[in-house]
């Protein structure tokens, strides 16, 4: 017999919860900042066939490409190679992973003897080996400089450590106890999983439980297509623009072409650029993340997220693209960069479709900031990888976030108290950025500025960041987003300066393994959101809110909204 | 008509070629959907990949490009 609705629902809600605990034991027991700090993981349960069947909302990034990893792993060494206490780890981008620094961890669940399915978490370690500290080598050429990359191996067999992986891993690693300290807290949210699942299993069988899963996946690709057939049908064109690679200092294009029929969607890369030399290239898993989170954010947000959400939207990524990296380019960048681009053009394709529905560009770089050396007090080697947030581009409904991670993650704000605990820097400034929203009639979220001073004789950085030259845009007649950027002021000088100037770096957005000094300043300023809307149709009230704020200077309030506003004049809010 | 054959990367690990999907460019890592048509072969993910070849990619790119 079927179950009702409400217990679909339960079961559902169950599942859920039982990954949002998953994820409480990482963030919880986790070294890193990137993790207990930044969310940057996820946690899915997996049916026996590599089918998620339920998912908590952290990392989507992570969540969309989840879906070809397990993929891969299971068709390469097969279900039957899970014993209770296995656990297996994964971070090859060119066998359906994602990036580089992502790790998955993946354990069988087993009720009693029988594999039930799978739990699984992602996760982003904060150092991998590889030419640059933190990962991320903004100049890497290959994906054999980016770090340590491990097809499918065996990490726990029967609940043991297999110490030959551990060894090679620790060896790797700029920081072993940071990498040992992460990845045992992946190990026991995967613990937490099985846990959970055997209480399940005490009130119901499996069988009747994978029914359900089963039907909870039909459920939610019938739904997921019904929003589809509200999209009319067509072929929607856009393209946005990857600066820059890193090695040459020439723009990449993204195009896309999606073509919607009845419940279905096919996003078509074909006409992108040939995979860059350096790393901006992104694998398939990440080019399919990216377009399922974009459709997402256009769809009905209480679909139950499983694989049969999936099922209605197809990609096509021409191999040896920027969105289908072909061995051996270098793909770090390719998810925290055009990954964020992908969802955009996406966007932009389907917002000629439902401009209702859609936003404008969000701030679109992870304005990564990666550095390491040794801890001046402590004498051992530290290393972090850093991202900032950005504004989140305005709809036809609401002003964009301000200072938000940007769709490819969930992440937060790192505090400032962070890095003057771990790490030798001292916050001088951090600060939203008047004028960096996008004028609209809905205004684009505010990006940030943030100001590092070294306190160490030296440090070890590197960048990998993008919207310092191309603006986010704005949509229905709004403006454009503020530009990121990272400059130094050198202890000895006054002004800020781009890295291409004090070090003759090719891109000013990407570099690697740059030494600087006490007293060096970091000036890092992440993108703002574009505009929606003609911004001289905005609440007057709103503008002089703004204004007070300090989000709109006077000056833009007359240049872009047609408004002279006194800035010490009161609003609503004192 | 197709069927399923392991023709995906190898894993042995000593190749480094990659198989793609003539639909969607996915790296297939081992078991592929193999049709012959007209006395050529066609590598493709699953059986959906081949059906929306047919009513997505030869329409656009193929023989009935308009």
């Amino acid at each position: 017999m079927a179950s009702s609705l409400t217990d679909l629902t339960l079961l559902h809600n169950r599942l859920t919860s039982i990954c949002r605990e998953m994820g409480i034991a990482m963030m919880t027991s986790s070294y890193s900042p990137v993790f207990n700090e930044g969310f940057d993981f996820v946690c899915a349960l997996f049916d026996s066939q590599g089918r998620m069947i339920a998912q908590a909302e952290y990392n989507p990034s992570m969540l969309g490409a989840a879906h070809h990893t397990v993929h891969w792993l299971l068709e390469e060494v097969g279900a039957q190679a899970f014993q209770r206490g296995d656990v297996w780890v994964h971070n090859d981008p060119y066998r359906g992973g994602c990036h580089l620094p992502e790790h998955m961890l993946i354990r069988g669940i087993f009720e009693r003897d029988r594999l039930f399915g799978f739990a699984a978490t992602i996760g982003h370690l904060a150092e991998i080996g590889g030419k640059a500290v933190g990962g991320l080598a903004g100049d890497a050429t290959e994906v054999y400089q980016e770090g340590l990359r491990l097809p499918p191996v065996k990490l726990m067999d029967r609940g043991e450590h297999v110490m030959d992986i551990w060894k090679i891993l620790m060896t790797n690693h700029r920081t072993p106890k940071l990498t040992w300290g992460d990845l045992h807290a992946m190990l026991g949210s995967l613990r937490a999983a099985q846990l959970r699942l055997d209480e399940l299993f005490a009130s119901r069988d499996a069988e009747s439980i994978l029914r359900d899963t089963e039907d909870l996946m039909d459920r939610s690709e019938r739904w997921m297509r019904r929003e589809i057939e509200s999209i009319p049908d067509g072929v929607y064109d856009f393209e946005d623009w990857m600066e820059n690679d890193g090695i040459t200092n020439e723009p990449l294009r993204i195009k896309v072409a999606v073509w919607i029929k009845g419940g279905e969607i096919v996003a078509d890369f074909t006409g992108t650029a040939p995979q860059a030399r350096g790393p901006i290239n992104a694998t398939y898993a990440v080019t399919a993340a990216a377009t399922y989170n974009s459709i997402f954010h256009l769809t009905d947000p209480n679909i139950p997220r499983n694989a049969g959400c999936h099922r209605p939207i197809h990609i096509v990524a021409p191999p040896g693209s920027l969105v289908n990296v072909r061995l051996p380019g270098a793909e770090v960048g390719g998810n925290s960069e055009t990954h964020c681009r992908i969802i955009g053009v996406v966007m932009g394709a389907l917002a000629k479709a439902v401009p209702n529905r859609a936003a404008a560009a969000d701030g679109a770089t992870g304005c990564n900031f990666l550095f390491g050396g040794v801890h001046p007090e402590t004498g051992e080697f530290y290393a972090n990888y850093h991202f900032e947030n950005v504004g989140w581009g305005a709809s036809s409904r609401h002003d964009g976030n301000d200072a938000q991670c940007a769709p490819l993650a969930i992440s937060r704000n790192v505090p400032v108290e962070i890095f003057e605990s771990r790490y030798p820097l001292l916050t001088r400034s951090f600060r939203l950025v008047t004028d960096s929203g996008g004028a609209g009639t809905f205004r684009g979220g505010l990006g940030t500025e943030r100001i590092l001073e070294v306190r160490a004789p030296e440090m070890t950085i590197s960048a990998l960041f993008d919207r310092m030259q191309i603006p986010p845009w704005g949509l229905e007649g709004g403006g454009p987003g503020g530009l990121a950027g990272i400059a130094i002021r050198r202890a000895s000088e006054s002004d800020f300066r781009l890295f291409t100037d004090v070090f003759h770096t090719v891109s000013p957005s990407k570099f690697s393994n740059i030494i600087v000094r006490q007293g060096d300043q970091i000036r890092i300023v992440s993108s703002g959101g574009g505009g929606y809307g003609d911004p001289r149709l905005r609440e007057r009230g709103r503008v002089r809110e703004d204004v007070r704020n300090r989000y709109v200077s006077s000056t833009c309030a007359e240049d872009l909204y047609g408004l002279t506003v006194n800035e010490s004049e009161p609003t609503k809010h004192g | 008509m197709g069927e399923w054959q392991d023709r995906g990367k190898s894993s042995d690990y000593l190749s480094k070629l990659d198989v793609y999907c003539a639909f969607c460019g996915k790296s297939i890592p081992r078991r592929a959907w193999v049709t012959i048509q007209g006395g050529h072969e066609s590598i493709f993910c699953n059986p959906e990949c081949e059906r929306l070849h047919h009513e997505y990619w030869i329409p656009r790119y193929g023989s009935q490009k308009p």
